[in-house]
């Protein structure tokens, strides 16, 4: 009997970082992780295989990773079947294992359905953090010429484009997290760069059985600086919406202090 | 379908993104002209360097606010505050005619006193009021 962990946020939110430390804590991620590229120094942690099942049912459903408006996911049964070899090898060999990838936000549903018995770890950051750092990335890119420039580009041609696709996972993250509050629990970058033990938390709530790791050890602070800065934004009638899921996300975590925030050890 | 399922961006949206982007490009370039991780002819790193140079704009604006606000005339009683107001706002160097060192000791100067007025601030008997400033709050947040 295997326990499934899975950590998801949107892109740019330290679901590496958290990874990293888990991975550190002893949770196998994957038999092939992605390597490390300028922006995430320290690798991704996103298991290839993964990422390569979520970017085919993205291309499915004619959508690429950069998703910006709520979409149900069409999988066909060829997808239903990679899902399940994924899971009984993993299953077969590791008594712990689960896997990162931003896109994951996008088809908790789909997994929960196939292992009903896993937990999810929800990563968020404040939208300005996250925004400011996708811009950053893909200005970089462009500059150096890597990758498509049309997919950079849109970065500046479409107004409120990251802050969008901010929304829009973050809202599937929500809807999951009300859809199986026993199974998740989240955490803010900011809790985790304070020195919130995530991972005594997460043997506290689920029994994990994870060694207990040092957030400071496995946490580099430089990697996604704190500052927040104001949001540009075109489309007002986002704004509402972003408070919104902001202060949903900022609750659920303070539901986590709460709940283990008594007895946490000292850091 | 309602009008709100319609968006245009104006002129000013398009400025806005192509500014962005200008001052990504600004970024990079500087940070490519330094080195990985320099700024050129600096010891410290380009990101330190913006930070520095941030907390120096949030030292200016912070000083500005207390003196223009009613606390002023009280402030301005304390040495500490009137040293720090002649040595930022009054006689406020020309940052551009500075060696790279200069200019580093000088941003690294301006951030060491923001992070002991906010201390102050903080702890004083006002403490209580500026505490329940979110602006406050957001610069304790960053620098303490």
């Amino acid at each position: 009997m295997s326990d499934q962990l899975i950590i998801a946020g949107f892109h740019r939110s330290g679901t590496s970082a958290t990874s990293r430390l888990l991975h550190r804590a002893g949770l196998f991620l994957g038999y092939e992780l992605l390597e490390a590229l300028p922006s995430n120094p320290y690798g991704h942690f996103e298991d290839r295989e993964i990422v390569k099942l979520h970017t085919r049912i993205l291309a499915d459903n004619e959508k690429t990773w950069a998703v910006d408006e709520t979409f149900l996911p069409i999988v066909i049964q060829q997808r239903w079947q990679l899902m399940q070899s994924i899971i009984d090898r993993r299953n077969s060999e590791h008594r712990l294992w689960g896997f990162k990838d931003p896109r994951a936000c996008l088809f908790l549903m789909l997994w929960k359905h196939l292992l009903p018995n896993a937990r999810i770890l929800i990563v968020y950051r404040h939208f300005s953090g996250s925004t400011y750092s996708l811009g950053q990335r893909h200005s970089s890119d462009m500059f150096l010429g890597r990758g498509s420039e049309l997919v950079h580009r849109r970065f500046w041609e479409e107004p409120d484009y990251a802050l969008r696709m901010w929304l829009v996972h973050n809202n599937a993250l929500l809807a999951f997290a009300r859809a199986f509050p026993e199974d998740t629990m989240t955490v803010s970058l900011d809790m985790i760069r304070d020195g919130f033990p995530v991972v005594w938390a997460l043997n506290r709530r689920w029994g994990l059985g994870l060694e207990d790791v040092p957030v400071a050890e496995a946490f580099d602070q430089s990697i996604s600086p704190r500052r927040i800065r104001r949001q540009p934004v075109s489309d007002l009638g986002l704004i509402e919406s972003v408070r919104e899921t902001w202060r949903r996300l900022e609750d659920l975590a303070g539901e986590t202090e709460m709940l283990l925030g008594k007895e946490a050890p000292v850091v | 379908m309602s009008e709100n399922d319609f968006y245009t961006p104006t002129d000013l949206d398009r400025l806005r993104m192509e500014n962005e982007l200008l001052a990504f490009e600004v970024r990079f370039l500087k940070a490519r002209s330094g080195g990985p991780a320099e700024v050129s002819g600096s010891p410290i790193s380009l990101s330190r360097m913006t930070h520095l140079e941030e907390a120096e704009t949030d030292l200016k604006l912070l000083l500005r606010r207390i003196q223009n606000s009613p606390l002023g005339p009280v402030a301005r009683t304390n040495r500490n505050f009137r040293t720090l107001i002649g040595r930022y706002l009054k006689r406020s160097p020309n940052v551009g005619s500075m060696s790279p060192t200069q200019r580093a000791a000088y941003f690294e100067g301006a951030e060491r006193d923001l992070v002991l007025l906010l201390k102050r601030l903080g702890r004083g008997p006002l403490g209580v009021v500026f505490r329940g400033r979110k602006s406050f709050r957001t610069l304790q947040e960053r620098y303490l």
